[in-house]
């Protein structure tokens, strides 16, 4: 098998991921929630004073962040463990398609899927922001790209679960660690916060769980911080990194599974 | 002179399927032995839960063997290759079906690799081969069982496998739909491809099969041609209409219609009987054990 023709197989099950999302219109969805909850923002500016561009900003990169990471779960946990439970499967893996490549394919076409969908919601807070005289700052496409990176490291952990386990429990899975990267601060010092929480399952965790409070810049570029791009090469390399990681040991216990 | 190549080949396979968190022994398949040559088509006979569609999930790496050594078109499953020629259609086809049948077919085509310009040509003479051109961009979700069969045998053909495994081909098939896959599978064997194919009808397997292999309890008990299997005619029954043949016996409710039991000995001379007393003839049938009789007597125990 060439690189050549494996490249075309695994576009192939990218784009096919793609069309899957788009036609179960299960993205366009959440990104109307997200886009109507930015126009919620243009009411809730009313309220505040002087406040309503970072009103408006606030609740749009937190919506991209929100209703992105239900897109990365429930997508993600579906890729793989749906294409065994409905036996589509039983017809792809009998062609030339390793089930590395397959994995990997499945999780590029969730990443177009989630770039789309970002792209569609950063649209509609441009729109939201315009009508605040507020511009698209460099800084928030900053903090959007890095958001665009902690989906797609999200949507690995949704790949992951779902190679090794059930749809609920992949959905599970991914949804406590999702919420647990975002604690990894507290669980670090969890034994000072918690009477008789030992210490090194604390650490073990920090360590262990992506970062994913790491990637949350959207304070930083609200409030004008200087966002250098050191900053995000580090991010991109942290998450492509711990993507692969978890993409590779999907594919190791996927290995061998038995397709019944 | 040296034997037909094996197209397929399969040496001490087997399989234990546990249920999980039971404490059951689980479902044993095999160990199964089995050797298919070029051009020759196999019929996996047995009752529903026999373990055919086991067997061929074993032979495309779709379950684990624990045991035995497979091989597909002359290569072993444990290597990438063997898929490029190799078809398979899994007993009712699931696909994505949100995509139409054309799109289907060009994403697997994708997956071979198949140049463009003979991918959609082959798309589009598969597609009128298996009589789903007109609907073929309609998404697959609105297709009729029998469309999704028929669109699943295409699929099987597009890498023009050399070896093709089909789990129940016939299923869902209106009779038509059986004549037309009865037919295609002749087609194929007169190209040269080796057939695997499962069924529980047997009249299916007595049209198109060289051989049959009967499974039973997760053994292949008896393999071999139907002769073999079910050895030679004890004698024929002649049926004809408006005969008066000497020792008929008229069909009951079927005035006209008589049938007559013959020696193997004596069949030519009772054809020739019956036609000089102007009677039309309808059928020879041999009589002999039948496949439902081997089927319910084979004891897997004693063929291990």
């Amino acid at each position: 098998m060439s690189p050549l023709s494996s490249i075309r197989r695994l576009w192939a099950v990218a784009y096919n991921t793609f069309l899957e999302s788009v036609r179960q219109r299960l993205f366009f969805g959440v990104v109307f929630f997200a886009l109507l909850l930015m126009l919620t923002a243009l009411v809730l500016k009313d309220i505040s004073v002087h406040q309503d561009k970072k009103i408006v900003a606030d609740i749009g990169l937190g919506a991209i962040d929100f209703f992105g990471t239900i897109i990365a779960i429930f997508l993600g946990a579906d890729l793989v463990g749906r294409d065994i439970e409905r036996r589509t499967l039983h017809l792809l893996l009998v062609k030339p398609l390793r089930r590395s490549e397959f994995i990997l394919g499945r999780y590029l076409g969730l990443c177009l899927t989630l770039f789309t969908s970002v792209v569609l919601m950063s649209l509609g807070l441009a729109m939201a922001l315009a009508t605040v005289n507020g511009d698209f700052s460099a800084n928030i496409g900053k903090a959007v790209y890095s958001l665009l990176l902690q989906l797609c490291l999200t949507g690995a952990i949704a790949v992951f679960f779902s190679t090794t386990s059930s749809r609920v429990l992949a959905i599970l899975g991914s949804t406590v660690v999702a919420v647990l990267g975002r604690l990894t601060d507290v669980l670090k010092n969890a034994s000072l916060i918690i009477e008789g929480f030992p210490d090194w399952l604390g650490k073990a965790m920090y360590f262990s769980l992506p970062n994913l409070l790491n990637f949350d810049l959207k304070n930083r570029a609200i409030y004008g911080d200087v966002l250098p791009g050191a900053i995000l090469l580090d991010l991109t390399f942290y998450a492509l990194a711990y993507s692969a990681a978890l993409l590779a040991l999907g594919a190791l216990a996927f290995r061998r599974r038995d397709l019944k | 002179m040296s034997p037909a190549r094996a197209a397929l080949s399969l040496a001490g396979v087997a399989k234990t399927i546990k249920t999980p968190f039971s404490r059951r022994p689980g479902f044993t398949v095999g160990p199964l032995n089995l050797s298919i040559s070029e051009g020759e088509i196999v019929g996996l006979i047995g009752a529903n839960g026999a373990g055919k569609t086991t067997t061929l999930k074993l032979l495309l790496g779709l379950l684990v063997p624990d045991a035995g050594r497979i091989e597909l078109a002359g290569v072993p499953l444990d290597r990438d290759s063997w898929q490029r020629d190799v078809g398979y259609l899994p007993e009712q086809p699931a696909f994505y079906d949100y995509l139409s049948g054309r799109e289907f077919m060009r994403f697997v085509g994708d997956l071979f690799g198949l140049e463009r310009k003979t991918l959609a040509a082959r798309i589009e003479s598969l597609l009128t081969r298996v009589g789903i051109a007109e609907s073929a961009h309609r998404p697959i979700r609105t297709y009729s069982k029998g469309m999704q069969q028929r669109l699943g045998i295409a699929q099987a053909l597009l890498n023009d496998p050399k070896v093709l495994l089909l789990d129940e081909p016939m299923s869902g098939l209106d009779p038509l739909g059986r004549l037309f896959v009865r037919d295609l599978l002749l087609e194929l064997r007169a190209q040269g491809k080796s057939i695997l194919f499962s069924t529980h009808v047997i009249p299916d397997a007595e049209y198109v099969c060289d051989r049959l292999a009967l499974m039973k309890a997760g053994q292949m008990p008896a393999v071999g041609t139907f002769d073999e299997l079910l050895g030679l005619p004890t004698g024929f029954e002649i049926a004809a209409v408006r005969a008066t043949m000497p020792g008929a016996v008229p069909r009951p409710g079927e005035a006209d219609r008589f049938i007559r039991r013959v020696e193997p000995s004596e069949l030519t001379r009772a054809i020739d009987d019956v036609l000089s007393h102007g009677a039309h003839l309808v059928s020879v049938s041999p009589i002999r054990a039948s496949v439902e009789d081997l089927l319910s007597s084979s004891n897997p125990e004693s063929d291990k």
